[in-house]
């Protein structure tokens, strides 16, 4: 309780900045599919 | 002072690690009831793919998989064929071969819905007959033809189809070098659409438009290895007796002027210089409005049901013909 008392700014920067870049990759690069197929885990 | 790093370090990993397990958590959560294209790649990749002994084939189907991808049950037989099983003695039927790549796999679409199964009644409807389908995810020319070679001769076809698509003369696809990669969906989605976000973004990112063309550029290595491909299928098919056609699909982003008509006139050219039947699709898909109406999903180009049985009837006629130079 003490480590999140003492670093809660530094942990809610953290989920802050986390959620952004998944809302951004989540909602703002979805769209037609405008990469190869190349593009795949094979 | 090392004491203060090692803190430093733990205060950034150990939350980036927790919300990470987060992440995923909510993404499965999601993904329950939702897909995205390059989560189900790799999903498919685990589920059905091995590697294989030989080196030109890279990988192949797991033998007699099941797996749920994209939306449809994508089952394979005792070969790793997403078909069913066949004896190797041919009976009274003519027997057809069909190989490919995802596009002749039928990713994205019911075994029932795909160009293979409807050619195949529509074919046994004229003479009987029968088809086996030899597609598989991510192959290009050369593992289609070495795959045949290995696994699909012995069943002595009495015809070959090949279904070529742009991206057969890309070079052999590499194995994802991090295996915990393909297991973790979050860090499939975060590498997939920061790929997706780079290619939109940046004008130094080649989108699929100048990447596929640079695979046909004089020299390049994927289509020259898949012009020695085609001969050595062309070949060891006169070789064995069986007739040898080739039907180049179309890409579905932009059909009417098609984006890749050079690309597909340089592959119908050499077709044509050697000696092999070809027939390009594309002209045929040139009057559908929407391209966008022929896609599995948004963000998922290969063709859905609808487009499977267009291609199945604009090719239908060319399999019967018996001698149609096209």
């Amino acid at each position: 309780m003490e480590f999140l008392r003492k670093y809660k700014w530094f942990l809610i920067t953290i989920a802050l900045l986390y959620m952004a870049i998944a809302i951004w990759l989540f909602f703002f690069t979805s769209g037609p599919q405008e990469v190869p197929f190349e593009y795949q885990i094979s | 002072m090392k004491k203060k790093v090692a803190h430093a370090l733990l205060l950034v990993l150990v939350p980036l690690l927790v919300f990470g397990v987060i992440g995923e958590i909510v993404l499965r959560v999601y993904l329950a009831s939702h897909m995205f294209y390059d989560v189900e790649m790799s999903r498919y990749a685990l589920a059905l793919k091995v590697d294989s002994p030989n080196r030109k084939i890279g990988h192949h189907h797991r033998a007699n998989g099941d797996a749920h991808l994209m939306g449809v049950d994508v089952r394979t037989n005792a070969d790793g064929f997403r078909d069913d099983d066949y004896p190797v003695e041919k009976g009274d039927k003519r027997r057809f071969m069909f190989l490919g790549d995802s596009l002749t796999l039928g990713w994205g679409v019911e075994k029932e819905e795909t160009f293979e199964h409807h050619l195949e009644q529509q074919l046994d409807a004229l003479e009987p007959t029968e088809v086996i389908n030899l597609g598989v995810g991510n192959y290009n020319t050369t593992q289609e033809v070495n795959l045949f070679l290995d696994k699909g001769l012995k069943y002595a076809p009495d015809d070959v189809v090949l279904f070529y698509f742009i991206n057969d003369a890309e070079p052999l696809p590499k194995k994802a070098g991090v295996p915990v990669v393909g297991h973790s969906r979050l860090i499939t989605f975060f590498w997939s659409r920061i790929k997706a976000a780079r290619a939109r973004l940046s004008p130094d990112t080649a989108d699929y438009r100048e990447y596929y063309s640079a695979l046909y550029r004089d020299g390049a290595d994927g289509w020259t290895k898949s012009q020695a491909a085609l001969l050595q299928l062309r070949d060891a098919c006169a070789d064995a007796g069986i007739g040898l056609r080739v039907v180049l699909l179309p890409e579905l982003h932009q059909l009417d002027p098609y984006t890749f008509a050079p690309e597909y006139e340089q592959v119908m050219g050499f077709l044509a210089a050697n000696g092999i039947r070809a027939r390009d699709l594309t002209p045929r898909f040139q009057d559908e409005p929407d391209p966008r109406t022929l896609w599995v999903s948004l963000d998922d180009a290969h063709p859905n049901a609808r487009a499977h049985a267009l291609i199945a009837e604009y090719t239908l006629d060319f399999l019967t013909r018996p001698e149609s130079g096209e």
